[in-house]
Formats: C-alpha cells, sequence, structure tokens
C-alpha cells in the first residue's frame, strides 16, 4: 500500500517536472522569439541589398513657363527630375510624415483648395490650431526673397523641413519619420531612382525635404483668364478692365494702391509691408511682430509677406490670421485706409481717400477673378498618387 | 623627391595665378566702388528718426534710388548696369557707412563719371522677367506694370502736418518713367591715373533735405500717377543736385 502510494507520488512529482519542464521551454521558445521580432523590428529594411541593381538615370525635367514668368533659380544640388517629382509627390501627400499617421503635407495644402487648406489658420495632429493661415503653393518656386509669412526661411528644402517637427503641425521627428520610410520597398525604390542611393540608410531628412521641394517647384499655375491676356487670346469684359485700371493706376484711375504689394505676374512681392490691418501706438504694440520676430527689428515689427494673389478669389479667408472671409471684406478694410501704427505702409491711409465706390470694388473682384486658373487645379499631376 | 617637387611647382604655380586674380585691372578694366552717404541737414540719415522739415517733425522709413549708366569720360565707354542704392539704417554706424555698389570701367584714366538717375527707356522697355537675375530690375517689387518702367526714386515716411507733435501724416514719393530719367557728369578733378591700383573708391554724399527742398506737404504726400510728373521732375532734379561728389581714394 505504501508502495503503491510512493510510486503515485513519484508519478506525480515526474508529471510536475514535464510540466515545469513544458513551461521552461515555452518560456524559452517565448523569448528567442521576442528576439527574433525585435530583430526583426529594428533591422534596417530588406531592399539595401538590391537597390545598386535597380537603374539609376534620372530624367531632367523642364519647366513650360510663359514668357513673361522670371526663371526658376534652383539649388545647384537639388536639380530637378521626373523621378524626384514623383518621389515628393508621393511623400507630400503621405500621412507618414505626421506622428500619429493622420496628416500630411496636403492637409493644409490640398490641391482642391489651390494649395491652401480653406482655414483661417490649421489645425495639427494634437487638434490644436497654429497662429497663422496656411499659405498657398501656386507658383511657390518662384519666391526667393523668404517663405512663410514672415520671411523665416529662404528655400522650399528648409521650409519642408519645419512642419514635421512642428509640435502643433506634424508633430513628429525627422528620425521617425526616415524609419518609416527605410521600411517601405515602394519609396527606397524611388529613393534609389531619384537621388542614385545605394543603401537605405543614405535616406535621411535632407532628401525627403529635396524631393518635396522638387514636387513643390512643379506647382505652377499660368493658366488663368490674365494669362490668356497676356498671350492675346483673351479680352477683359469692361468692368475687369476698370478693374485692372483700379488696381494698377492706370492713366487718370482712382489709384487703389493695389500694385504696391501686389505685382505681376505673380501677384505677389519679394518684401515685407504693414498693409494697416492692426492698430499699434509704438512698433512694440503689435499683437503678431510679424517679419520682426524673425529679424529682430522693431521697424519690421507688424510686417508680412503679400501672398499671390492668383486664385485668390477661392483661397479665402484671408489675411495672415484668415480674418476676413470674403474679397469684399478685404476690399472694405483696404477702402478704410486701415489702421494707423508708426510702420504702416504710407500708401494704405491714402486709399481711404479716395472713396471706392461699391462699383468699383466689386470691378477690382473681378479683375481678381481672372487671376482664377482652374486648369492648375484640375492638373492630375498635382494630385495624390 | 619628384613627386615632392611636383607638388612645390603645382603649388607654386596656383599660388601665381590667384595673385593675379586678386588685381582690379583685368582685361584692362578696373573695379570702381560707388559709396554714398545720406545725411539729413548734415546729420547721419537714420530711418524712423525724427528731423525737421519747414518747422514741423518727419520721419522718413525708406529711401532709395537706382542709378544706372556709369560712363567714363564719354559716353560710348558705360557700365550699363543698374545699381540700388537703398538707405536702411537705422543707427549711426550704419548710417555713415551708407551703401556702396561696384562697377566695372575699362579705363584707369578717368577724370569725368558720368551717372545717369533713374532707368532709361531701354532698360524701362524690358520687362523684371527678362533683366538680368542679379540687376535691381529683376524684382517686379520695383517695376510700374501700367507705366512700363521701373520705379526708381522711393522717399517715404511720416509727416506731422497739423504741427501738433505726432506724426499722423504718411507720405509716399515713388517715381519712375522714360522722361523722368537724366544723367549727370561729375568731374573728379582731384584723380590720379594708377595703371595698377587695385581699387578706386568714389565718395558721394546726398542730403535728403535737399532732395526734398521745396515739396509742399500741404499740397502733396504721395507721387505714384500720371499726373505727378510734374512733382517727379522736380524731385529727380533735386536728386541729381544733392548728390555731392566728395573724394576719391586710389589703392
Amino acid at each position: 500500500m505504501e508502495e503503491s502510494k510512493r510510486q503515485l507520488a513519484i508519478s506525480k512529482e515526474q508529471k510536475a517536472n514535464g510540466r515545469m519542464q513544458k513551461a521552461k521551454w515555452l518560456i524559452a521558445f517565448s523569448i528567442f522569439q521576442f528576439f527574433c521580432f525585435s530583430f526583426l523590428e529594428c533591422k534596417t529594411p530588406t531592399p539595401s541589398a538590391g537597390l545598386s541593381d535597380i537603374a539609376y538615370s534620372p530624367t531632367p525635367l523642364q519647366l513650360k513657363l510663359p514668357s513673361y514668368f522670371p526663371p526658376m533659380q534652383m539649388p545647384a544640388d537639388n536639380p530637378l527630375t521626373v523621378e524626384g517629382v514623383a518621389l515628393g509627390r508621393k511623400i507630400f501627400f503621405d500621412n507618414l510624415l505626421s506622428s500619429d499617421l493622420s496628416q500630411s503635407c496636403a492637409t493644409c495644402h490640398r490641391p482642391e483648395n489651390y494649395f491652401t487648406d480653406g482655414n483661417a489658420t490649421s489645425k495639427g495632429v494634437t487638434g490644436m490650431a497654429g497662429k497663422r493661415s496656411s499659405m498657398s503653393l501656386v507658383n511657390i518656386g518662384f519666391t526667393n526673397a523668404g517663405l512663410f509669412w514672415d520671411g523665416r526661411v529662404k528655400t522650399l528644402e528648409e521650409q519642408a523641413l519645419l512642419p514635421v517637427q512642428d509640435s502643433i503641425e506634424l508633430h513628429n521627428s525627422w528620425d521617425a519619420v526616415a524609419m518609416r520610410i527605410k521600411n517601405n520597398s515602394d519609396y527606397t525604390t524611388m529613393f534609389r531612382r531619384a537621388f542614385g542611393i545605394t543603401s537605405v540608410d543614405s535616406i535621411n531628412k535632407y532628401l525627403v525635404v529635396k524631393a518635396i521641394a522638387q514636387f513643390e517647384r512643379t506647382l505652377i499655375s499660368a493658366d488663368a483668364k490674365i494669362d490668356k491676356i497676356a498671350r492675346k487670346e483673351a479680352f477683359f469684359t469692361d468692368d475687369e478692365q476698370s478693374g485692372y485700371n483700379l488696381f494698377f493706376n492706370v492713366l487718370d484711375a482712382p489709384d487703389a494702391q493695389c500694385a504696391h504689394c501686389h505685382v505681376s505676374p505673380f501677384y505677389n512681392a519679394s518684401d515685407f509691408f504693414n498693409n494697416g490691418i492692426d492698430e499699434a501706438k509704438t512698433l512694440y504694440d503689435f499683437k503678431d511682430a510679424g517679419r520682426g520676430f524673425i529679424t529682430l527689428k522693431p521697424t519690421d515689427n507688424g510686417k508680412f509677406k503679400p501672398p499671390t494673389l492668383r486664385n485668390i478669389a477661392q483661397t479665402a479667408p484671408y489675411m495672415h490670421d484668415g480674418r476676413f472671409k470674403t474679397l469684399s471684406e478685404v476690399l472694405d478694410h483696404y477702402a478704410s485706409g486701415g489702421h494707423p501704427s508708426p510702420n504702416v505702409d504710407p500708401f494704405i491711409p491714402s486709399i481711404g481717400t479716395i472713396h471706392l465706390s461699391i462699383k468699383q470694388k466689386n470691378q477690382i473682384i473681378l479683375f481678381l477673378n481672372t487671376l482664377t486658373d482652374s486648369i492648375f487645379v484640375a492638373n492630375p499631376a498635382f494630385k495624390k498618387p | 623627391m619628384k613627386y615632392f617637387l611636383s607638388v612645390i611647382l603645382v603649388t607654386a604655380f596656383c599660388s601665381c595665378t590667384k595673385q593675379a586674380d586678386s588685381s582690379a585691372t583685368i582685361n584692362g578694366s578696373q573695379t570702381l566702388n560707388v559709396q554714398i552717404v545720406p545725411s539729413y541737414n548734415n546729420a547721419p540719415l537714420l530711418m524712423y528718426k525724427n528731423y525737421t522739415y519747414n518747422g514741423k517733425t518727419i520721419q522718413f522709413t525708406k529711401f532709395s534710388f537706382i542709378c544706372s549708366r556709369f560712363c567714363e569720360n564719354v559716353k560710348s565707354d558705360c557700365d550699363n548696369r543698374q545699381l540700388k542704392f537703398d538707405f536702411s539704417a537705422t543707427d549711426s554706424i550704419n548710417a555713415l557707412k551708407g551703401v556702396t555698389n561696384s562697377i566695372s570701367i575699362s579705363n584707369t584714366n578717368v577724370q569725368n563719371l558720368v551717372i545717369g538717375f533713374g532707368v532709361d527707356a531701354n532698360a524701362n522697355s524690358v520687362i523684371p522677367a527678362k533683366q538680368l537675375q542679379n540687376s535691381p530690375l529683376a524684382n517686379g517689387l520695383n517695376y510700374w506694370d501700367a507705366w512700363d518702367s521701373f520705379i526708381f526714386l522711393r522717399i517715404q515716411g511720416m509727416f506731422d502736418k497739423d504741427g501738433d507733435g505726432i506724426l499722423e501724416t504718411p507720405f509716399g514719393f515713388d517715381t519712375g518713367g522714360n522722361e523722368i530719367y537724366s544723367e549727370k557728369t561729375f568731374t573728379l578733378n582731384n584723380y590720379i591715373p594708377n595703371p595698377n591700383a587695385t581699387s578706386v573708391n568714389l565718395f558721394f554724399n546726398i542730403d535728403l533735405a535737399s532732395v526734398l527742398n521745396t515739396t509742399d506737404f500741404n499740397v502733396i504726400t504721395q507721387t505714384s500717377k500720371a499726373v505727378d510728373i510734374p512733382v517727379m521732375n522736380v524731385l529727380m532734379a533735386n536728386l541729381k543736385n544733392a548728390l555731392i561728389y566728395k573724394a576719391i581714394t586710389i589703392k
């Protein structure tokens, strides 16, 4: 009896040992599996090995520009190529740029909105809104005197570096973006074709922004009615012509002073102006210092870059903070002569003295409508690939 | 040893080439630096500083002009580039430096210098997009679309028109047009020819009070229309007279 009890106990002990053994194996296997997955996750993606086998012969891309457009200045180290533009376009629309995979460049620069977003200010991934309105990217490749409303950076490459890291915008890190791109074989192939990389390790933020900048340089709007008129393919209506005369101060038309800050062919300017939008008793009283925040010169406080008026009828709201919903409100602001401040542009207050009539304001708006390029907005090359 | 000698020879050759390049006399041409220092009633001209004009307070926010067609001795021998002199200093140190632009002359014996004030009809007929990219004329902001002319003189600021001590009246004199362009000859009577000179610096002064001269702010506070051409003509004539040749240094 005691013997059988002892055997039963031994048998139980053996079973328990067996279970323990199994558990040990299971734990060991799990640890092994964990390390395997970790290794796979961390290791640089597979495409590196075959990258050199992919042909690298980028095709130079020549932009077709109207004769009255200046030549576009390109950085010597980032010439336009078909492959570079295609890559930039893919990245521009890809949510991998944002920390939570919810936003891309195109969130605030939508092709259907002429590369603005239709909002006064834009919300980033955390739901917080920035303090300035999203600027149009139309003809942005011709901007040589500073990008953003305050001109804080000079090149499109430098510009594209900023929103990814901005805590209010895409709230991401470039390391994270680069890692996502490196893990995507479509991208690694495209980087090879665009920039000739031989290893995925070469993919970094500087190459990414080069590609984005290349795509942005192709966003050329030159098929508005004003362009057809320049090519002698169309004519102004009488009211549009009157609006043009007011805008450009032609002959004896009352001077609406618009062309001091909005010069053709892009209807913007290479300088910064205080357009009387806010009252300030001293140079230090502006709510938004604008250009002054960048240059640290008090005399630049309250100054902003005049945006392009091309497609302006389609890119409401207006001003750096999107305070005006319609062009009529904008014209009412200028027709009032604006608000006083020490560095207000001297031509702004004088607009108030010419007392623009409702008809004249409408004529200016009709002229501005001739800057709308519906062919541009329908161009499939500018949409999400 | 051979390798060592080769390196020395190549280095020596490179050094010689560099020395030759540093000379300003290249193919018979020479660099001439034109420095213009602005003032207001003989005091350094600072933007956003209060001055007195006709007994009332005035403040300037912008003063710039474009000169073109710098010719030596004879008008057929000109540097046709346009140079912008933009005086934006807000402190005395920079105000006293003024603005310096360089031109290229083909003769080292310059006794007379002709300066074009403004932009002539030939240059006005070329839109900014077709101008040389390093020219101030490539900037559309300097161009008057409806007038087919560049704006080549800007004087802007605020004026205390009613004399109550508050700068309440903005003024802006933008000036351009084919008919406003003119030239003036400066005689460099103390010029010493020096074919080996590395640089020639010409110093000018311009007094903004003399440019405004008799402009009556009770009558006009801006020029940007065709009817303003008589005022523009006066301002440009004043500008020519206000630019005074002071000295030359040759190194």
